[in-house]
């Protein structure tokens, strides 16, 4: 992941404060050095170096992710794909791969065989390689979230690279936890979510960060970007993921079919964020 | 837009939220071939706090290997070890219960200090093949008494001492052995970090259940669970240095303290160590060194000096050990190595032989570049990265193949435990008493 992740919490006993920070960084830690793919020790190493030759027992908690993982790419269309998304870092080298790789190589995918019961992973393709980047931030807050309900802390702020944020409880004059949003093309501040009990994850495609459509292979075009707030961080961090990818008219249709009253979505685009038509957004 | 809220999760979302939510994901029935195994090992763990866990999620990845059972005393912990251990796991207690009606044939153990002895003991006597987290006992007398059990018993037994299955150790015990580094100056190795070392109690300090699960929790903090600093991380950077030493030391002086966690411990939050190593050829490989000439090094023994030293309010450099040498020094640490060659003068370039345009400068035989930099003399390093490696999952793996081949010889055997035990231990004794303490007899 490689990411800052940062850690505020509320409380009188500030030793028990500091031993549960480091419990929840430690935590995080550990999820890091679970799914990250470039840590050779992680378990998304192992299966990235393993399976092309044979088939790899993982973890419990990996296979339960990677079944996650598989059925956002079912739930999404197939905008989060872990398993194309290694194709596409390495295309966003070369702006997108072209077309005759990206139609054999995209469209064929997944060429994973995963037995969740038995926990064990092969790929059919030694491109293939996993990658957890469109989850892992959201994973870990949620994790870390465990720790802190462990730990009696009831108002808490984590992140995650700021755009993958954690809301327990309460700031400290009371109110729920504001979070500005920055305009996706500008960096301006754009629009401030109070967030409470709740996880937000933005997402934006502009000049800085590509995004590639998994389905196809190629940069996903426009300025474009998604707030998600929903009651788990990984849920949140793979929405906002799915919905760019999405052209505008597919992802108001997602919204309307398959997301739920209990997600709240903010579109950002241009200067001024748009109260888009997704009729979640009334109490932004 | 209008629409009806959707108060029904699709399926496909339900599908994603049971695989986030908690730790059992919904079973597909997809099936992956696999080459059958061998009558795979029945392995049960005990003690499942944060390192019994870590050792109980890499051996569920590792083929041939089956988690039988898993056992803790408190509930919280044997709780979630059941889920990363999987349904076919029985839970226990006490472990006693687990020996006896499970029978495993090898038990990994992750228990505090103190009750190291116990277990591993109990384990040996119910025929149990065992690795031992470390550091191998609480005192030299447990050690040497599981020790003669271990001997007695011909089991297959491995304290956890995960750098002896590191590749970057094993490469820089190989570098040392070839003589890249000449001979050992010196060694310093730290495990400084910045934080105050406790795990969180999960209840308010005025209840009355505090003080049980601070002592549960916190055990590494009070003196009659714990050795300490010393045995809870030196106990890695001492096993380096007797491995690349090839001995163990002499005698030893330390210092240390509660200088700022004043918080109730009673183990020090910082300590300082010099150790005397009594050397001979085998760490001194033949190289010719200026200030050795006219002696002969090789025949007589010298004295080593490894300095240790852990902190709990700084964390630079973190948990590393350096390796000086009269040719180089290694920087090491569990991912990461770097060679840093000593700039002799024999390296610099127009010195060598042949130069007729330098043949003047040659006499003057000393090279002097001029740098603010304080690390220019170290130059670039030969770094040696970690490829594909995970040390605790390797030490397990490596244990087992021990365990299926009946072979004694493990990586970390009995005998490389208790010195690394009494390498820290007399540290210890010396804090406490403010002399000089001598390796046990």
């Amino acid at each position: 992941m490689g990411t800052l992740f940062e850690v505020l919490l509320l409380g009188d006993d500030e030793q028990h404060l500091a031993a549960v920070a480091d419990a929840v960084l430690d935590e995080i830690e550990r999820i890091e050095q679970l799914l990250s793919r470039f840590d050779p020790r992680s378990e998304i190493s192992r299966i990235n170096r393993l399976a092309a030759r044979e088939p790899v027992l993982i973890d419990r908690e990996v296979a339960q992710l990677l079944a996650a993982c598989l059925a956002a790419r079912e739930w999404t269309g197939g905008a989060i794909d872990i398993a194309a998304s290694s194709l596409a870092s390495q295309a966003s080298g070369m702006r997108q791969l072209p077309d005759d790789v990206a139609s054999s190589k995209f469209a064929a995918l997944p060429k994973i065989e995963f037995d969740p019961v038995r926990r064990l992973i092969r790929f059919h393709d030694s491109v293939i390689q996993l990658d957890l980047g469109a989850i892992g931030k959201g994973y870990a807050l949620d994790r870390a979230a465990e720790i802190l309900s462990e730990n009696n802390i009831e108002h808490a702020l984590l992140h995650g690279g700021t755009s993958s944020v954690l809301a327990q409880g309460r700031d400290e004059n009371g109110q729920p936890w504001r979070i500005a949003l920055r305009d996706p093309t500008t960096g301006e501040p754009a629009e401030t979510i109070e967030l409470s009990d709740a996880a937000l994850s933005c997402s934006a495609v502009n000049e800085q960060a590509d995004i590639i459509d998994p389905r196809t292979g190629k940069v996903v075009a426009g300025e474009v970007g998604y707030a998600v707030m929903a009651p788990t961080a990984a849920e949140a961090e793979v929405l906002s993921t799915a919905l760019v990818v999405m052209d505008r008219e597919a992802a108001e249709r997602f919204v309307l079919e398959q997301v739920a009253s209990d997600i709240r979505i903010v579109r950002l685009a241009g200067r001024i964020p748009e109260a888009v038509s997704f009729r979640l957004l009334e109490s932004v | 837009m209008t629409s009806q809220p959707i108060t029904e999760i699709t399926r496909s979302r339900r599908l994603f939220l049971e695989a986030t939510g908690g730790l059992f994901a919904a079973a597909s029935t997809a099936t992956v071939a696999t080459a059958a195994d061998a009558e795979p090992v029945r392995t049960a763990v005990i003690g499942t706090g944060a390192r019994g866990s870590d050792l109980l999620r890499a051996l569920t990845t590792i083929q041939g290997c089956e988690v039988v059972a898993v056992a803790d005393d408190y509930e919280p912990h044997r709780a979630r070890a059941a889920k990363y251990a999987g349904p076919q796991a029985q839970t226990f207690g006490d472990y006693r219960q687990l020996l006896e009606k499970i029978k495993p044939q090898a038990v990994v153990i992750a228990v505090p200090l103190y009750l190291h002895y116990q277990v591993a003991s109990d384990a040996i006597s119910a025929g149990c093949d065992v690795f031992l987290e470390k550091t191998m006992c609480y005192s030299v007398a447990e050690c040497q008494k599981l020790a003669g059990q271990v001997a007695a018993a011909k089991c297959v037994f491995q304290v956890g001492l995960q750098r002896r299955a590191n590749p970057i150790y094993q490469q820089a015990a190989a570098m040392v052995k070839a003589g890249l580094l000449g001979q050992i100056s010196s060694i310093k190795a730290q495990w400084h970090r910045n934080n105050n070392w406790r795990r969180p109690v999960p209840v308010p300090a005025g209840d009355p259940q505090w003080q049980a699960l601070e002592y549960r929790l916190n055990w590494r903090l009070y003196d009659r669970f714990s050795q300490g600093l010393m045995a809870e991380l030196g106990s890695h950077q001492l096993d380096v240095a007797n491995w690349l030493l090839g001995t163990t030391p002499r005698r030893v002086i330390a210092s240390g303290g509660i200088d700022y966690w004043r918080d109730g411990r009673e183990v020090a939050d910082n300590v300082f160590c010099v150790y005397e190593y009594d050397c001979g050829a085998g760490v001194s490989p033949a190289v010719k060194e200026p200030g050795a000439r006219g002696q002969q090094p090789e025949a007589s023994k010298r004295t080593i000096r490894v300095t240790y030293s852990s902190l709990c309010n700084n964390a630079y450099e973190g948990a590393s050990e350096l390796i000086l040498g009269t040719r180089g020094s290694l920087f090491l640490t569990s991912t990461k190595g770097l060679f840093y060659r000593e700039k002799l003068p024999e390296e610099a370039a127009w010195l060598k032989p042949g130069d007729e345009g330098n043949a003047a400068i040659l006499t003057a035989g000393k090279t002097l570049k001029m740098s603010s930099s304080p690390w220019a003399h170290r130059g670039e390093p030969l770094e040696i990265d970690l490829l594909e490696s995970d040390d605790t999952r390797d030490e397990l793996v490596s244990f087992l193949d021990h365990v299926r081949r009946r072979d004694p010889a493990t990586i970390c055997d009995a005998f490389i435990g208790l010195a690394d035990a009494a390498t820290v231990l007399m540290a210890g004794e010396a804090l406490k008493s403010g002399s000089a303490v001598n390796y046990p007899a």
